[in-house]
C-alpha cells in the first residue's frame, strides 16, 4: 500500500517522495490544487472515499501523514 | 475609535497596563470590558452591539445544539443549515437592502469579518475539529475582541479562542517587538496610504478629465495605498496582540513578490483565502457529486479533463463569492470574475503553459524571468485596483480612452502631477516611505528575518535613535485632520 501511495505522489511530483520536511505545502510541492489530483488518485487506486472534513493540511503535510490517512480509511471501510 | 487617533494610543497603554496588573485568569474579562468599551465608544449606533449580542448568542446556542447532538446526523446537519443560512442572510440583508429599512437590520462594523468567523466556527464544530464554548461571555470576547473586529484577521476559533481565553505573559521582547510593529503600521497608513489617498481620490473622481498618464500612476499608487492601509492596519493590531502575548494569524506576506495570481492570493489577505479555501473550495470539490462528475470526466475523457472540471466549479464559486464579499456591486463582480478567470486559466492550461516556456527556452530560474513575473502579477493587481475605484463600466472606458489617446507623459514632469492636493515634498516623502517598505520587505523576503531582529542586536543608544527617529517620522511626516484624527482604513467598510 504505501508503495503504491509513493508512486502516486511521484507521479504528481517527482521531489515529494523523497522530502524529509516538515510540510509539503511550505516546501511549495504541494498545493490545494494539486491536493484534489491527489485525492483522486488515491480514492481511484485504493476505491475510497476520502470525507472532505479529511482534507485539512494536518492530514496532507508529508507522505507519512498521507500514508497514514490512506490506512485509517482503509481499516474505516474493513470494520463496517 | 478610530486606530489612527491620539484616543487609541491612550487606550492601547491603558488596556495593555491593566492587562498585566490584572491575575492572568482575569485578564479576558479585562479584554471582554476593554472589547465592549472600544465597540460602543468608536461607534456611536448602540443598536449594532445589541445586535452583534444577539447574532453571538444564537451562534454560541446553534454551536451548543450541534455539538449535543453529535450521535443524531439529520438533527446535527438542520441545526449547521439553519444557522450558517441565517448568518448568510443577516449579512446578505446588511450588504444588499442597508441599514434603516427595517427596525432590526443595522449594520455593525466589520459585519462581514464577523458573519466568517461564526460560519468556520459552526463549521468546525459540526466537523468535530473544534469545541463549543461553554461559557457566553468567553465567546462573546472571541467575536467581540477589538483588534480583529473591524478589518479581521479572519480568525478560527479553535486556533484563537484559546490563546485569548488563557491570557499571554509579560515580556520584554513581546513589549518591544509590539510596539515596533504598530509603529511601523502607523508609518504605513498616515506617512504613505493617506497621502496616496489624496492623489488618488482627486484623480477618480473625474476619470474624464484626466490624461492617461496620471491615470496610470493614479491606478498604480492605489495599489499601494491599498497594500499600505490595509497591511499597516494589521501591523498596528498585530503588533499590539503581541504586546499582550497573543499571537494573531498574519493576513499578508509581501504580495508584491508573487509570481502568479494564484501565489498573490497566498500572500495578500491570507485569512479570507484560507477561510474560502476550507469552507467553500474543499467542500463543493469533495462534494459526492462534484467528485461523481470528475470520476465521470477521469473515465469517460480523461484523467486532466475529469480533475479540471472539479478546480473549475469550487474555484468559480470561490471567485464569484469573494467579489460578492467585498460589495454587491457590478465593480466587485467584474473584480472577482477576473481574478477566478485567470486563476481558471493557470490551473487548466499549467502543463501547455510549462511547455511553452521549455519550446521557447526561457530560463525560469533567472532572475530577469521572475522579475518579469513579479511586474506581471502586479499590473494585475492595479488593473483589478482601477475595477474596484470607478463609479461605472463607461469610466472604464473613458480610462482606456485616455490611456490610448491622450495620455500625455509630459504631466508627469511639468509640474501637473503637484496640482492634485500633494506638493513635489509630499511626493518625495510618499516615494520615501515606499522605499523604507521596499527594503523591509526585502530583507525579510531574502533573510527570512524581520528587521526587528536586526535592530535588537544593536547596541541601546543606536536602537533608541532610531527608535526616536521613527516616531518623529510618524509624527512629522504623518497626514493628519483635525485633533490628530485621520482618514478610516479602506478595508473597515467590507
Amino acid at each position: 500500500m504505501e508503495e503504491k501511495v509513493l508512486d502516486i505522489l511521484a507521479e504528481l511530483n517527482e521531489d515529494i517522495p523523497a522530502y524529509d520536511g516538515d510540510s509539503l505545502f511550505d516546501a511549495g510541492l504541494l498545493d490545494s490544487l494539486q491536493a484534489v489530483d491527489l485525492v483522486s488518485e488515491l480514492e481511484d487506486a485504493f476505491d475510497i472515499d476520502i470525507d472532505a472534513k479529511y482534507v485539512v493540511e494536518e492530514n496532507f503535510k508529508t507522505k507519512e501523514a498521507i500514508i497514514s490517512l490512506v490506512k485509517m480509511i482503509l481499516g474505516e471501510n474493513k470494520t463496517k | 475609535m478610530s486606530l489612527v487617533s491620539l484616543e487609541f494610543v491612550v487606550f492601547v497603554i491603558l488596556t495593555t497596563t491593566v492587562y498585566y496588573i490584572v491575575p492572568k485568569r482575569f485578564r479576558w474579562v479585562e479584554l471582554l470590558i476593554s472589547s465592549v468599551y472600544f465597540y460602543c465608544a468608536g461607534w456611536s449606533n448602540k443598536k449594532a452591539f445589541v445586535t452583534l449580542l444577539a447574532v453571538s448568542l444564537f451562534t454560541f446556542i446553534a454551536a451548543r445544539q450541534i455539538e449535543n447532538s453529535r450521535e443524531e446526523l439529520r438533527k446535527r446537519k438542520l441545526y449547521l443549515s439553519v444557522s450558517v443560512v441565517a448568518i448568510v442572510g443577516w449579512l446578505m440583508l446588511t450588504k444588499t437592502v442597508g441599514e434603516g429599512k427595517f427596525y432590526f437590520l443595522v449594520v455593525p462594523i466589520g459585519v462581514s469579518y464577523i458573519s466568517f468567523s461564526l460560519i468556520s466556527y459552526l463549521a468546525d464544530v459540526y466537523w468535530e475539529k473544534d469545541i463549543a464554548d461553554k461559557n457566553f461571555l468567553k465567546f462573546f470576547l472571541y467575536v467581540l475582541f477589538f483588534p480583529k473586529i473591524t478589518q479581521g484577521p479572519i480568525t478560527r476559533h479553535k486556533d484563537f479562542a484559546p490563546l485569548l481565553y488563557d491570557g499571554g505573559d509579560l515580556s520584554y521582547e513581546n513589549i518591544c517587538f509590539g510596539a515596533q510593529r504598530m509603529l511601523y503600521g502607523y508609518f504605513k497608513k498616515l506617512v504613505v496610504a493617506d497621502r496616496a489617498a489624496v492623489f488618488t481620490d482627486a484623480v477618480f473622481g473625474d476619470v474624464a478629465a484626466h490624461s492617461g498618464s496620471l491615470l496610470v500612476t493614479g491606478t498604480v499608487l492605489a495599489a499601494f495605498e491599498l497594500y499600505c492601509d490595509f497591511s499597516g492596519y494589521m501591523d498596528i493590531v498585530l503588533g499590539f496582540t503581541q504586546m499582550l502575548g497573543i499571537s494573531m494569524d498574519e493576513n499578508f506576506r509581501r504580495p508584491f513578490y508573487s509570481k502568479s495570481a494564484a501565489e498573490f492570493w497566498r500572500r495578500w489577505h491570507i485569512t479570507l483565502g484560507t477561510w474560502f479555501k476550507d469552507y467553500v473550495y474543499t467542500p463543493i470539490v469533495m462534494s459526492h457529486s462534484v467528485k461523481k462528475l470528475g470520476k465521470w470526466g477521469r473515465k469517460n475523457v480523461s484523467k486532466r479533463f475529469g480533475n479540471s472540471v472539479m478546480k473549475i466549479l469550487a474555484l468559480a464559486a470561490v471567485w464569484f463569492l469573494t467579489g460578492a464579499w467585498h460589495g454587491i456591486s457590478i465593480n466587485y463582480i467584474m473584480w472577482g470574475v477576473m481574478w477566478g478567470f485567470l486563476i481558471i486559466i493557470s490551473v487548466v492550461f499549467e502543463e501547455e503553459i510549462t511547455r511553452a516556456t521549455k519550446i521557447l527556452h526561457v530560463n525560469t530560474e533567472a532572475a530577469s524571468w521572475k522579475l518579469y513575473q513579479m511586474a506581471r502579477t502586479f499590473l494585475i493587481f492595479c488593473f483589478g485596483i482601477m475595477l474596484t475605484r470607478v463609479h461605472s463600466i463607461h469610466e472604464i472606458k473613458e480610462i482606456a480612452y485616455n490611456v490610448l489617446k491622450q495620455f500625455r507623459i509630459w504631466e508627469i514632469c511639468d509640474g501637473t502631477i503637484y496640482g492634485y492636493g500633494l506638493d513635489k515634498g509630499d511626493f518625495k516623502v510618499m516615494l520615501f516611505g515606499l522605499l523604507i517598505i521596499f527594503v523591509v520587505e526585502s530583507i525579510q523576503e531574502k533573510k527570512g528575518k524581520g528587521v526587528r531582529q536586526y535592530i535588537a542586536e544593536l547596541n541601546a543608544p543606536v536602537r533608541w535613535i532610531i527608535y526616536a527617529i521613527a516616531v518623529s517620522i510618524v509624527i512629522f511626516l504623518g497626514i493628519y485632520g483635525e485633533g490628530y484624527s485621520t482618514a478610516d482604513f479602506a478595508y473597515q467598510y467590507f
